[in-house]
């Protein structure tokens, strides 16, 4: 089967699937050219990157500034400046850090052998932990924990899962009822999306008579006999 | 688990309600309420309609129902998706699945290494050894485990 590609437009946020190998597409609503390329940071870099692909930051790798837009990131380097927006998910590696503020996501994934120490609040929807983590964490959707995996300091949100040989030293409020405590950033997708504009009312149609045509000629009918 | 253990199983019905301490030396399962300790040298089940309010001191435990109170594991802890727990959990394994409402702490660290976590403020450095590396994950090519393989 094809590869399934889930895209998330970086102009107006639409979200779509497409399937098998392209090197550009368009959005279907806003009709948006979007390339997929694969890119690799390994060096500073100041420039603004858009890609429905997956961009790979290097332990070399450092953000400095510009603007990064991406559905998903491979972080081994630094994020120290500039906007990084995330579709889908961001992928820490060993070695990784970055500022909160230049950073939006959707998913958080640390990577098997990554070993990540925030200072900050973790907001996100999906966590999932296959190396080591100490972060405070505020989930709107499943926090895993992996064979293999360690997390550490504090737990907010709905769903927990733990996989037999993962490791726990945290405390927990997990739970339906239990809410976020802090605020959680918005995706790649800007915050107004584009809508068609509708006047607030609509003058009531009122019905009335078809107009009778006798006496009068169709415009088509004559049209046609010319 | 043992089959003595399994042939020698204590069972607490839903309509039996217990206040005070628990103690035996075979698995147990409660299916009622308790409102007390429970001290288990096997395996105790904490059935759905279980309503413990006590700390639990066993060798494993698997809770479907609900649990008001610490729960102290010489082996494993297994949280089931309808398990509610509001205490502290301490033990060598855990296993939580997707559904659980629990409040408290978790004190959780199959390797038993010093793989970062936060050291207390008695001992140990802040500086963690690079080879105390998790090493579950060595083993997932072997086992599907819970979440399947990679």
């Amino acid at each position: 089967m094809p590869e399934r590609h889930e895209i998330v437009c970086y102009e107006c946020g639409f979200a779509f699937v497409l399937q098998g190998r392209f090197e550009k597409t368009y959005c279907p609503k806003c009709r948006q050219c979007l390339t997929f390329e694969t890119i690799t940071i390994d060096g500073v870099s100041r420039r603004t990157v858009k890609t429905i692909g997956v961009v790979t930051v290097t332990p070399a790798g450092k953000i400095a500034g510009g603007r990064i837009v991406a559905t998903d990131v491979i972080l081994a380097g630094a994020i120290n400046g500039g906007q990084v927006c995330v579709s889908r998910r961001l992928e820490l590696r060993e070695g990784a850090t970055f500022k909160p503020d230049c950073v939006s996501m959707r998913d958080v994934r640390i990577h098997a052998g990554a070993r990540i120490a925030l200072d900050h609040d973790l907001v996100c929807r999906d966590l999932e932990v296959d190396g080591f983590l100490k972060a405070r964490v505020h989930a709107d959707g499943l926090i895993a924990v992996r064979r293999g995996g360690f997390l550490s300091g504090e737990i907010h949100g709905p769903r927990l899962a733990v996989q037999d040989g993962a490791g726990l030293s945290a405390v927990l409020d997990v739970g339906p009822g239990c809410a976020p405590a802090a605020p959680r950033k918005t995706s790649t997708a800007p915050a107004e999306k584009p809508t068609l504009s509708q006047p607030e009312t609509r003058p009531e149609k009122k019905k009335r008579a078809p107009a009778s045509r006798k006496g009068k000629p169709r415009k088509a009918a004559q049209n046609k006999s010319t | 688990m043992d089959t003595a253990n399994t042939q020698n199983m204590t069972v607490i019905g839903e309509d039996v309600e217990i206040v005070g301490s628990v103690k035996c030396s075979s698995s147990i399962q409660i299916d009622g309420k308790l409102n007390g300790d429970l001290t288990c040298s096997g395996k105790a089940v904490i059935g759905s309609g279980a309503n413990i309010k006590g700390n639990l001191n066993v060798d494993a435990v698997s809770i479907i129902g609900q649990v008001n109170g610490n729960v102290t594991a010489k082996d494993i802890v297994e949280l089931k998706a309808s398990a509610r727990m509001n205490g502290d959990v301490r033990g060598k394994r855990l296993v939580v699945e997707d559904g659980v409402t629990f409040v408290g702490k978790a004190e959780v660290n199959p390797s038993g290494a010093a793989t970062g976590r936060p050291a207390p403020a008695e001992s140990k450095p802040s500086a963690e050894p690079e080879a105390a590396a998790p090493q579950g994950d060595r083993d997932d090519d072997k086992k599907g485990g819970f979440f399947g393989k990679k």
